[in-house]
């Protein structure tokens, strides 16, 4: 039973072995030489074109002079050229031996190939939805995590930074936003095998010189085969293969220098103790409550910094600039029984902090490897194998507490305090009275930066993450021509071990007495030397794939269809059950297409799949898609009009499924076991009631509609426009929003349901010009814009009282929609200028007593009463709906130059807590606290900024408007000029093509947050996005 | 050969699309069933147990929610206290600023523990005896009625269920019952919970070693006492439940704790352990065997460590000084001959009380002769630390000028009196004084002092070397301009703390203001060491002193000493623990519905051979703190007011007054408002009290009662059409 699938996979690839020796006996061709040379249509020769013969057996490349070589032997007509962006050109051979030819730039990019995961079609018989971008395109931007450069290039992408550590970065991706109501993400297909679990350990260490191309998947017409795992969309990684030809060595090297992009506003003590006194005073506790104006005027002429400090904590703990340096070196070619690509890149990350540990170095600093080596070989005339393997190892180090922590924590001290040590004191003859040294913290502040960062060790991490593919690929044209078997192992296994080496530190705080610094020990921690303790964490991921393929050509009718089988096994790091036992899912589907003439296309898909997850009577389902496209342009009738290159129209419609449901293991079956223990240990025993059941639980079905037209004009402006709407309506919900508490069962532990709605609908439109106006300069441009909006049509929320002005607050918003009170701008400027204003305004408020200078609510529901009944829907939701891209670059001799323009729009969200609110610990002051209401400045008309600053949480600090920041952005995200050596020179160091090469990401960004003292991805107190300086050399050998 | 092959792959083909039932199964993984857990003895018993835990455990913190205490933490921003006195609390964010969250969800989960339990029980095929059975459902009814108690204290009526709610509930169908329903089904668990046999296998009151935490007869007693008495206050009474019915019930569950063994704690303590044995009461941790603590009948929550979280800033390693007591509190302390110091206010402020002349309460002594509880529950301005008898000390260091060298900006001679003239010459003028010759002795208080006239105000100086540092120094109160010999002393300890000063050769230098020509005659400096580590200075800039800003330092001039053992300290923590029902509780609800229905005088028969009175059960209370007896023939408004203040005094930090004040109706005379003692010393040491208000604004009606959060309301509302939720949330 537990081997039946691996037993199955050993004999199909027994099969597979026994086929190919069957036919080995068949001769092979007499092998013929033929050689030419490969130009653009100004004669500028074209290095790296690929020369195929007809039956697709031979193989070869040109080198940098254009020219190639090539051993036919699989008796073909024709040879067949191509190269990225031209137009493919196929020539006969007839007697010939050599072949010259001239390739045109293909505008509409109609011959690449579309990586669709396990299938692929030609750009022009595409009638789905797909965007892709090439590795090359990538690897303009100077960044270290992947994702991060794939902002701007994908349309229909939505990416949100949402961690920035350098080297660390986190991205949500969102393909044509969500499909359910939760941030579900995009499955990633690298090389044509899932990456189920965890992908972003995988894809985010891939550099992008590894990467031929990047696709991702939209419609259902795309998605549908891979079922349950296809309604969030796919991003499709394909990395190089080693092409038939001379070995080519190619190196990178770059020296990059980050720097923040935005940094909060730091006061100094005079300003702060000011501010404090301000806020003190609007509570109602005098103009002196914390200092004295003597003091503010010590603290502001710095006599005594001793007893009135101004540390500006922010430039204690943190450096101007970090760096990271890479180095990239990858081979590649092979003959005709083998082809390789090996490639393998190193990166450093240095530390972002100012550190203050002598012992050990408690800074960031992470080292990685990352690796990958693709070998294809072939065994005989029919049978292939191949090899890929890929890795990334990483030591990474951060300081005993987590990176982001210590940045956040950078801000919890006012700048008023003594720090952030106690200080050495020394005689006048050099004796050490006190030796000093211990960490000084506020009576509110548990841990402080000084702490946090130089006394709690460091933590070294060490990843290994692998991936091995394994496969056999058998040419069944024995049988009939264009049939082919593949089968295929992965296996996945990451394991992180921790060295934890963590240390305690006492903490000690500054007596109230002004006058003289004296220091008493808070709380119970002691100085720890350094505890050293190892964990380890490990999982892996097996997966099975057997496909079959046929594509085949008659006359003017082209045939594919393709069918698969997957088993996916995962055992997670999780070490309890249910946790702890394998996820298994088991994938099949097939499909067929059709094409008439390149006029007329057709595709039918049907995913059929399953997973442990569902009882077996809703384990299954099938998920059916059918596209179609009309290339019109091709019609007798357009063929002569020379502007239209290319029109065609598509459209798509199918299923796609969904098993990320949010659902906990096993949620078909109740969860009660046995543990010993418990509240009364004599009775020794104790049952814990866990999940209860829903036997009916089932994947979810996301129903998708593409339409899209692909217009080409002059050969060079290629345009598309796609709508799309996608509707779930058996949608996973919970019963949190309508089951009461009072029922007694936790609600996390409540059967889900399958019957909410969801709506997404959107459009993308791209457009791109690129022209070759002579031999030295070729231009383009491009531009990308998508819109998404999704809709919480039904997730069994409770129909709120009729007093509420708003008695639905998720059904018909957007996931995420958040609910405030809307400001009373009626009076100019929202707040309440003065005691009158808050008396005639006969509103009471139910979360305190407006003061003046609080915000005034609008009472929606005209009850006198402001209350949770008066909320209002503000901002977009969780996710932004505009996503734009502006993109260009030319290149003129040896220069190149390109841009990239990426932003995002329709959204804002409300933002609270430290920085945003001034009460955090001690009072901490954003940029927008400076020009807080105070009755002076109102009297003067001055420019308020912030309700009037308060010591604890007043009637101002409630989620509403006022708060909510406009997070759209335009932002440059990525430059690059290159400067290509003359062949002269290049010629003299034996290297094909050297460029230097001056990039930069992040470099401008253009918001409309309310402050400058974070940017539009986060918050007042995490690490901000980072700008990157980049300097590099690539050499080809 | 082809042909084999064409049929292989076939084979293979079909292979394909297979599905793959069997390895997506779930192999087995511990799950069992319901019906496994109740047909077997130790899964049926763990069931049981798993319907324990649901009950809040009592804390300290809920005092600072009351007229009890004012917390540190009020000037935290966003912290719960500094909301809940701001009246920020909505039905939305009730549950994190509250004592104990919002407990409506888990005590409804362990309502429905007990309820599959009581349903399950019936036909467990579990091997046991019927009295084992009918004890295990006794400690279901108990806990049933333990979670409905604290629903309704809480809540007031909610929805009752005496069966497990299924997933195919019809939720649009239920309704929320009233407070005496409520109480109807609390009786009638608490009932059918005792008709199970007192056997040590069934529902016995005595429990074995190591069964701490189960249910014992005792506890239903208490639930049902605790729940008529509240059923007939002024908040819950609808007439379903008299006075009369509450003392019927409160005097059962007092005479059967009293028949059984329970009685008030009154051991003497052992010198140094504790002053009384209510002071001990709290730092005994009750046992199961009950072999010293025969009043506690049910202790949740674990051990307090009050000395860190409610603590002394003289405690290294405090965190901060928590819940303070209020003055409102300390007034309510009776002196020890029984009569109250204060009778009321003359203002809305209570800053100025009415004192009783009867009393001998003296305001300018106010500590002094109080009731014994005040010294077990509150450190005040001068009381001890430590029980132990401090060794007293008062050394005395001359010190002399250097007159030979390191005179700067300063002219200075001895006069032949034995007195120094001296005239500043400078903006900086300063002398060095003589080393010590000897080290002092460990100085908690350390005072630099000396006899001056001087023909101008001085901002003196004082460096402590031999190293010269700003870091080194203090700056104190300015010397006032005087003709006559006067004394101006200082207080050096905390930065002779600081500097490690005061070894042999360490000495002062000493900097006379910043004005040019001051004349000045100084004599007699000196340093001095008095042993005063035991005493609580919380006067203004005492070593306890208050403060308006520090979470470290009390708000209203006192601190926390009820279940502190001023033994704890950061390795030993000796702290108590609060209690959920004790005996005290029982005498105090027959005194309060007796006194109701049948008078403060009027003996009423418990039982066979017991009988007492309101006051005599006051009076128990009374005795066990050595307070006098309550006086016969008291009026039933005077009895209540001094019945409601002996509740309020003996119950101090055990949550009872949150609510009590609750279900009297009086909030909103308690809780507007609490008062401090702001005590200032002056340079002739002499104290002056001053009381000084802590405004408060979450003593409106809204506040009797707790609300149900908010989306909870929205769920029921949008089920059943009916809004649910408290008076003015």
């Amino acid at each position: 039973m537990r081997h039946k699938i691996p037993s199955k996979i050993v004999f199909l690839f027994a099969f597979m072995l026994v086929c190919s020796l069957g036919t080995i006996l068949n001769a092979q061709n007499p092998s013929t030489l033929i050689y030419g040379v490969v130009q653009d249509e100004f004669g500028k020769p074209l290095s790296g074109a690929v020369v195929k013969s007809d039956y697709g057996e031979n193989k070869a490349l040109t080198n940098v002079n254009g020219e190639y070589k090539l051993a036919l032997d699989d008796g073909s007509k024709s040879l067949i050229f191509t190269a990225p962006g031209y137009s493919k050109k196929t020539a006969e051979i007839g007697d010939k031996s050599q072949i010259d030819v001239q390739l045109k730039l293909g505008g509409h990019h109609s011959d690449e190939i579309i990586q669709l995961g396990y299938t692929s079609q030609l750009r022009s018989e595409i009638s789905g939805a797909v965007a892709t971008v090439s590795g090359k395109e990538l690897e303009k931007s100077p960044i270290a995590n992947l994702s991060q450069s794939f902002a701007g290039r994908l349309s229909g992408l939505t990416t949100q930074e949402t961690f920035s550590e350098p080297s660390r970065v986190s991205t949500s991706l969102y393909i044509r936003g969500i499909s359910a109501a939760r941030t579900s993400t995009p499955v990633v297909v690298i090389d044509g095998m899932v990456c189920a679990y965890n992908p972003a350990q995988t894809l985010e260490y891939i550099s992008p010189g590894e990467i031929e191309s990047v696709s991702i998947l939209k419609d259902a017409s795309t998605e549908a085969i891979y079922g349950i795992q296809g309604a969030n969309g796919l991003i499709v990684i394909t990395t190089k293969r080693g092409q038939q030809g001379d070995l080519k060595i190619r190196t990178r090297v770059d020296q990059s220098v980050e720097q923040v992009t935005t940094k909060p506003t730091m006061y100094g003590s005079a300003e702060y103790a000011t501010m404090r006194n301000q806020a003190a005073s609007n509570d109602g506790k005098g103009l002196n409550y914390f200092y004295t104006d003597d003091e503010i005027a010590k603290f502001s002429s710095g006599e005594n910094r001793n007893l009135y400090p101004n540390n500006n904590w922010y430039d204690m703990y943190m450096k101007d600039f970090t760096t990271q340096q890479r180095v990239g070196i990858d081979a590649s070619g092979g003959n005709e029984q083998v082809q390789f690509y090996s490639n393998v890149n190193v990166m450093h990350q240095g530390g972002m902090f100012k550190t203050d540990q002598t012992k050990y170095n408690p800074n960031g600093n992470d080292m990685w490897v990352n690796y990958r080596s693709n070998v294809d070989m072939k065994l005989n005339r029919y049978l292939k194998a191949f090899v890929h393997l890929s890795g990334n190892i990483k030591r990474e180090r951060t300081s005993g507490t987590d990176i982001n922590t210590v940045y956040g924590s950078i801000f919890q001290l006012p700048p008023t305090m003594y720090g952030p040590v106690t200080p050495r004191i020394v005689d006048a003859a050099g004796t050490v009275l006190a030796e000093g040294g211990d960490v000084i913290t506020s009576d509110v502040v548990s841990s402080p930066t000084y702490g946090l960062l130089n006394r709690t060790g460091y933590i070294r991490h060490t990843v290994t993450n692998i991936n091995s593919h394994v496969g056999l690929d058998l040419d069944m044209s024995f049988l009939t021509k264009g049939l082919n078997l593949t089968g295929m192992f992965a296996y996945q296994t990451n394991s992180v071990g921790h060295l934890n080496t963590t240390q305690d530190y006492e903490r000690y705080q500054r007596s109230a007495l002004k006058d003289t610094l004296f220091f008493a020990k808070k709380g119970s921690n002691i100085n720890s030397t350094l505890a050293y303790a190892k964990t380890h964490s490990f999982y892996y991921h097996l997966s099975y794939k057997t496909a079959m393929n046929y594509n085949r050509t008659f006359g003017l009718h082209k045939v594919g269809g393709m069918a698969y089988m997957f088993y996916q096994s995962l055992t997670k790091t999780a070490t309890t059950s249910p946790e702890c036992l394998p996820y298994n899912r088991f994938s099949s589907g097939f499909e067929i297409s059709y094409g008439y003439d390149n006029r007329y296309l057709l595709k039918f898909d049907l995913g059929y799949s399953g997973s442990e997850q569902y009882a077996r009577g809703s384990r299954y389902l099938a998920t059916p898609a059918i596209s179609g496209a009309w290339v019109a342009s091709n019609e007798a009738f357009m063929k002569n009009l020379k502007w239209l290159s290319n029109l065609k129209l598509r459209a798509s419609y199918g299923k796609t499924g969904n098993d990320q449901s949010g659902l906990s293991r096993y949620s078909y079956l109740d969860n009660v076991t046995v543990d010993s223990g418990g509240n009364i240990s004599s009775l020794q025993y104790t049952i814990t009631e866990g999940q209860v059941a829903n036997p009916y639980i089932q994947a979810e079905v996301s129903k998708k509609q593409n339409y899209g037209i692909d217009l080409g004009l002059f050969n060079s402006l290629s345009v598309s426009f796609d709508v799309f709407k996608e509707r779930m309506d058996n949608m996973v919900v919970s019963a949190i929003s309508t089951v009461p508490l009072y029922q007694g069962v936790i609600l996390s532990n409540y059967p889900d349901i399958n019957s909410g709605s969801f709506e997404n609908k959107g459009y993308d439109i791209t457009a791109n010009y690129t022209k070759a106006i002579n031999k030295n300069l070729a231009v383009s441009i491009g531009g990308m814009f998508s819109y998404v909006k999704n809709t919480i049509i039904d997730k069994r929320e409770a129909l709120k009282d009729e007093d509420y002005a708003y008695r639905k607050w998720q059904e018909g918003y957007s996931y995420g929609q958040n609910f405030g009170y809307l400001v009373d701008y009626s009076n100019g400027n929202g707040f309440f200028n003065s005691k009158d204003e808050i008396t005639n305004s006969n509103l009471t408020y139910s979360f305190g007593t407006p003061r003046v200078g609080d915000l005034k609510y609008r009472d929606l529901n005209n009850d006198g009463k402001i209350d949770v009944k008066d909320k209002a829907p503000i901002g977009t939701g969780t996710i932004p709906r505009m996503t734009y891209a502006l993109s260009g670059g030319l290149t003129y001799k040896s220069f190149d130059f390109s841009f990239l323009f990426q932003g995002a729009g329709t959204y804002s969200s409300i933002y609270s807590g430290i920085g945003v609110y001034e009460t955090s610990n001690s009072g901490v002051f954003g940029a927008l606290h400076q020009n807080a209401w105070t009755q002076e400045r109102y009297d003067n008309g001055e420019k308020i900024t912030a309700p009037a600053l308060s010591l604890t949480t007043s009637t101002s600090h409630q989620t509403s408007d006022y708060y909510n920041y406009d997070r759209s952005y335009i932002r440059l995200k990525n430059l690059e000029i290159g400067y290509s050596l003359p062949s002269y020179m290049t010629k003299a160091i034996s290297a094909d093509k050297v460029r230097f090469v001056l990039s930069g990401q992040n470099l401008l960004t253009w918001d409309k947050m309310k402050s400058k003292d974070f940017g539009p991805e986060g918050t007042y107190s995490s690490i901000p996005v980072y700008r990157v300086f980049n300097i590099g050399v690539s050499l080809e050998f | 050969m082809k042909k084999y092959i064409i049929i292989l792959f076939v084979l293979v083909a079909s292979g394909l699309f297979f599905s793959c039932n069997d390895k997506l199964d779930l192999q087995m993984d511990g799950r069992i069933t319901m019906d496994q857990v109740f047909n077997d003895y130790n899964r049926t018993r763990g069931y049981l147990n798993s319907c324990y835990g649901y009950c809040p455990a009592p804390g300290i913190e809920r005092s600072s929610y009351t007229d009890e205490a004012e917390d540190a933490d009020d000037m935290v921003a966003g912290s719960a206290f500094s909301m809940w006195y701001a009246g920020s609390l909505t039905a939305s964010n009730y549950a994190s600023y509250s004592a104990d969250g919002g407990p409506w969800g888990s005590l409804y989960q362990g309502i429905r523990k007990c309820n599959v339990f009581l349903k399950k029980i019936r036909t467990s095929t579990a091997e046991t005896t019927d009295d084992e059975k009918a004890g295990w459902t006794a400690q279901a009814h108990t806990l049933r009625a333990l979670y409905y108690l604290q629903l309704a204290k809480r809540y007031g009526g909610v929805p009752i269920f005496t069966e497990p709610v299924e997933t195919n509930h019809d939720f649009s169908r239920d309704k929320c019952a009233k407070f005496s329903d409520v109480v109807k089904l609390i009786l009638a668990d608490c009932d059918s919970a005792l008709m199970a046999p007192a056997t040590s296998t069934g529902f016995p009151w005595e429990i074995y070693e190591n069964q701490n935490g189960i249910m014992t007869r005792a506890i239903p007693y208490s639930i049902k006492s605790q729940a008529i008495t509240y059923a007939a206050s002024p908040l819950w009474s609808d007439g379903t439940y008299t006075w009369a019915d509450a003392t019927a019930i409160n005097k059962e569950s007092l005479y059967q704790c009293l028949t059984h063994d329970y009685k008030l704690f009154n051991n003497t303590p052992v010198a140094n352990a504790a002053q009384n044995a209510y002071t001990l009461y709290f730092i005994t941790s009750s046992n199961d065997l009950r072999a010293v603590d025969k009043e506690t009948i049910y202790q949740r929550g674990g051990t307090l460590a009050v000395w860190q979280n409610a603590g002394l800033p003289i405690t290294g390693g405090m965190s901060n000084s928590g819940q303070c007591p209020t003055q409102d509190l300390v007034d309510s302390y009776e002196m020890a001959n029984g009569e109250a110091p204060i009778t009321g206010y003359a203002d809305g402020d209570h800053l100025n009380p009415i004192i009783n002349p009867a009393s001998g309460y003296d305001p300018a002594n106010p500590y002094v002769g109080r009731d014994p509880r005040f010294y077990g529950t509150v450190y005040y301005n001068g009381s001890p630390k430590s029980l132990i008898a401090p060794v007293s000390r008062d050394d005395i260091y001359n010190l002399d000028f250097i007159t030979t060298s390191s005179v700067t900006q300063l002219t200075i001679s001895k006069n032949s009196a034995g007195y120094y003239d001296i005239v500043t010459t400078g903006t900086d003028p300063h002398i060095n004084l003589t080393p010590l010759t000897s080290s002092l002795n460990s100085p908690p208080s350390v005072t630099f002092t000396f006899e001056y006239t001087s023909s101008a105000n001085v901002s003196p100086q004082l460096f402590f070397g031999p190293s010269i540092t700003q870091a080194r120094s203090t700056s104190p109160a300015v010397i006032p301009a005087s003709s006559d010999w006067s004394t101006y002393s200082v207080d050096i300890s905390t930065i002779v703390g600081t500097c490690n000063w005061g070894n042999v050769g360490d000495n002062i230098r000493f900097d006379l203001g910043g004005i040019s020509g001051v004349k000045m005659k100084m004599k007699n400096l000196k340093i001095r060491v008095k042993s005063a580590p035991n005493t609580i200075e919380t006067f203004a800039g005492g070593n306890c002193g208050i403060s308006e800003t520090s979470r470290t330092n009390t708000r209203t001039g006192y601190y926390l000493r009820k279940y502190n053992n001023y033994k704890s300290a950061l390795s030993n923590n000796a702290d108590g623990a609060v209690r959920l029902f004790r005996l005290a509780e029982l005498y105090l609800n027959f005194a309060e519905s007796a006194y109701q229905s049948n008078g403060p005088d009027a003996v009423i028969s418990l039982g066979a051979s017991l009988s007492m009175s309101a006051r005599d059960a006051v009076n128990a209370i009374r005795a066990r703190a050595g307070m006098p007896n309550f006086p016969a023939g008291m009026t039933k408004d005077a009895f209540e007011k001094k019945y409601r203040n002996e509740r309020r005094v003996e119950l101090a930090f055990e949550e009872h007054r949150f609510f009590d004040v609750r279900r009297w109706k009086i909030l909103s005379e308690t809780d507007k408002q609490v008062t401090g003692m702001k005590i200032t010393k002056d340079a002739l040491n002499n104290l002056s009290y001053t009381r000084i208000k802590l405004p408060r604004n979450c003593s409106s009606d809204k506040y009797l009662m707790y609300p149900i959060e908010q989306s909870e309301v929205d769920k029921i509302t949008g089920a059943t059409g009916v809004n649910w939720q408290n008076p003015g949330w």
